[in-house]
């Protein structure tokens, strides 16, 4: 079986100052990350703020290098692909859009932009091409001399879409591609990413920690917390069957629709975890609601990337005392 | 029937119609650019040769005065120099320092502030450290330093000015670039390949344009005023070459019997840098984007 995507042991540490008479402290943004993802799928990435979303993205995009592990495409390592193949196949879209195009450039400018760096075609054949990609987006194509400022964060959203996949890539990666979208947009730019996703043959990865959203759009997710996949498994399995408490918490916390039950009691406390002192044992252990003394003691194992699952001795315990 | 045209005006179209509505640079860069063509056409306009002395004709009034005559309008300096004349070449002089100085304080302190602001760590630790040292140099005693060794020139001036002021532009630029690199346009450049120079050139440059010409402005005001204050310590331009600072020098000592000989190219220098400023005024706002 082949992957277009897998992350094996993927891990990145920072060195964080604490002050100038403190020494530096290691923050473990990943630890050990093993992912797989086939071609025309998408595998969603869910967890808090802090978990290490974006730090993993920004290493699948190349803006970071692990500190350990690696990155294959197509089974390839992504250190030994050269820089202009990689950014051929693997395109970013941003969380912000408002940040994400260059307010200098007109539309057409930004769009082409990927194909000039890479001197593809002549000056009328990457407009034309940009005129092409702008229309399969939904962007008319009067807005080609206008400026970003000019538009709304969703047709933003769709020029930053539209740049992504100029050079026709493989991979998407989106990064909370909705969350600074108003709620009327989000759907507007989730459909049309789907619709791209089948025209095109694409394949996501896709970061984000609105777990509706995740839940009908993505084939494959992983729950992660303080940089470890903690669940992983089929939409399906996650959501219907979550093994985890922490995945369960997660989907206990998504607001209703009904106003009147206020916001959700998910058991959790209001303590954030602290990435720099990660707890012994299991690093969810000191919120747990279901925590026992194994679980301060003893690291659970962690996820297996063919089988899925999650990281906790309750969900290992059944096969242990099989044992 | 009218027609009523919904074509979005080209690119050039909306900048004129910007133009017309800022009045300050309007005024500003007509001034400018006056100067300009003043300093270009100086042979073809100066009555006089500048350097011509008549001894017989000296320090002769201007026309508006009862002593003045239509033959030196702006009358004659203590050498009897056609003082209108020495005006019209001075220009030259001045914008030529101006100018200059700038497009050499300019490409180092941009250069130097791109790659700090950028790469920030031990680049930015090691441009702020020169910036420090910079600082800590009086001008105008490195000048004097310069001209005792090698002489004072207008190439002197424009060297030592030009490689003594580009901290404001390293200091601002860096500053905004630190603001920039941290934006996704960057990210995103980057994710489709840009090598470090697209990114700075294409991507960073652009967007602290408004900020550059804003300090250019400043700056080729500040070397004007900087070259007339050499020249008047006699460490700049040598005389006989025209300059505004050199001319208010030369007339000190004439000060309370000849006012003018001081008061014409001091309006002149007065003019030139305000008008430089208004300009930097307007540009700013028109090529501002988010302003318009």
């Amino acid at each position: 079986m082949s992957y277009l995507l897998e992350t094996v042991g993927l891990t990145r540490r920072f060195q964080v100052g604490q002050g100038m008479f403190k020494p530096k402290a290691t923050l473990h943004a990943l630890n050990g990350v093993d992912l797989r993802l086939k071609k025309g799928q998408v595998l969603g990435i869910v967890g808090e703020s802090g978990c290490g979303k974006s730090t993993l993205a920004k290493i699948l995009l190349g803006l970071l290098a692990p500190s350990e592990g690696s990155v294959l495409l197509d089974g390839k390592d992504i250190g030994t692909i050269g820089r202009m193949d990689f950014t051929r196949r693997v395109q970013p879209v941003f969380q912000d859009p408002f940040s994400s195009l260059n307010p200098r450039k007109t539309i057409a400018d930004i769009v082409t932009m990927p194909l000039r760096v890479h001197g593809i075609g002549t000056d009328a054949e990457r407009r034309k091409r940009a005129a092409g990609i702008m229309d399969m987006v939904g962007l008319p194509a009067r807005f080609a001399e206008r400026y970003p400022k000019e538009l709304s964060g969703g047709q933003r959203q769709r020029v930053a879409i539209a740049r992504a996949l100029v050079m026709n890539p493989d991979l998407i990666i989106c990064d909370e591609p909705t969350s600074a979208l108003d709620a009327s947009v989000q759907s507007q730019i989730l459909n049309l990413l789907m619709d791209l996703k089948r025209e095109l043959g694409l394949t996501y990865v896709f970061i984000s920690h609105n777990l509706s959203v995740v839940e009908h759009l993505v084939d494959q997710v992983a729950v992660m917390y303080l940089g470890r996949v903690v669940e992983l498994g089929s939409t399906a399995q996650v959501f219907d069957a979550p093994q985890h408490p922490y995945t369960r918490a997660l989907l206990d916390s998504a607001l209703t629709v009904a106003p009147s039950l206020g916001v959700p009691d998910i058991g959790l406390g209001t303590a954030f975890p602290n990435p720099l002192a990660i707890p012994p044992g299991c690093p969810f252990q000191p919120r747990c609601p279901r925590a026992f003394d194994l679980c301060s003691r003893v690291r659970p194992h962690p996820v297996d990337v063919a089988l899925g699952g999650a990281a906790c001795h309750l969900a290992e315990e059944p096969l242990r005392g099989a044992a | 029937m009218t027609a009523i045209t919904t074509n979005p005006p080209s690119r050039a179209g909306r900048a004129f119609r910007r133009l017309a509505h800022h009045p300050s640079l309007l005024i500003g860069s007509g001034i400018v650019l006056l100067m300009v063509l003043i300093a270009i056409f100086a042979p073809l306009i100066a009555p006089h040769d500048p350097y011509v002395q008549d001894i017989s004709r000296r320090a002769v009034p201007p026309v508006w005065y009862e002593k003045g005559t239509w033959e030196n309008i702006l009358g004659t300096d203590q050498l009897g120099r056609d003082y209108l004349s020495r005006l019209i070449y001075g220009t030259r002089v001045s914008l030529l320092i101006g100018f200059s100085v700038v497009a050499i304080s300019g490409l180092i302190g941009t250069t130097l502030g791109l790659l700090a602001g950028y790469f920030g760590g031990k680049v930015d630790t090691f441009v702020t450290f020169i910036v420090t040292v910079r600082l800590a140099m009086p001008v105008i005693l490195v000048a004097l330093a310069v001209v005792a060794l090698f002489g004072g020139s207008m190439w002197v001036v424009i060297t030592v000015l030009g490689l003594l002021k580009w901290d404001r532009f390293a200091v601002v630029v860096r500053s905004t670039t630190q603001q920039i690199r941290a934006l996704d346009y960057i990210a995103s450049a980057r994710t489709a390949g840009a090598s470090t120079a697209w990114i700075l050139l294409r991507e960073v440059l652009p967007n602290i344009a408004p900020q550059l010409i804003v300090i250019a402005t400043i700056e080729v005001a500040s070397a004007i005023l900087m070259e007339a204050a050499l020249s008047f310590l006699g460490l700049g331009v040598q005389p006989p070459l025209p300059s505004w600072g050199l001319m208010i020098s030369e007339a000190k000592s004439y000060m309370f019997f000849s006012f003018w000989l001081i008061a014409i190219p001091g309006t002149a220098l007065a003019t030139l840098v305000f008008a430089i400023n208004l300009a930097g005024d307007g540009l700013r706002d028109m090529i501002t984007p988010e302003r318009s």
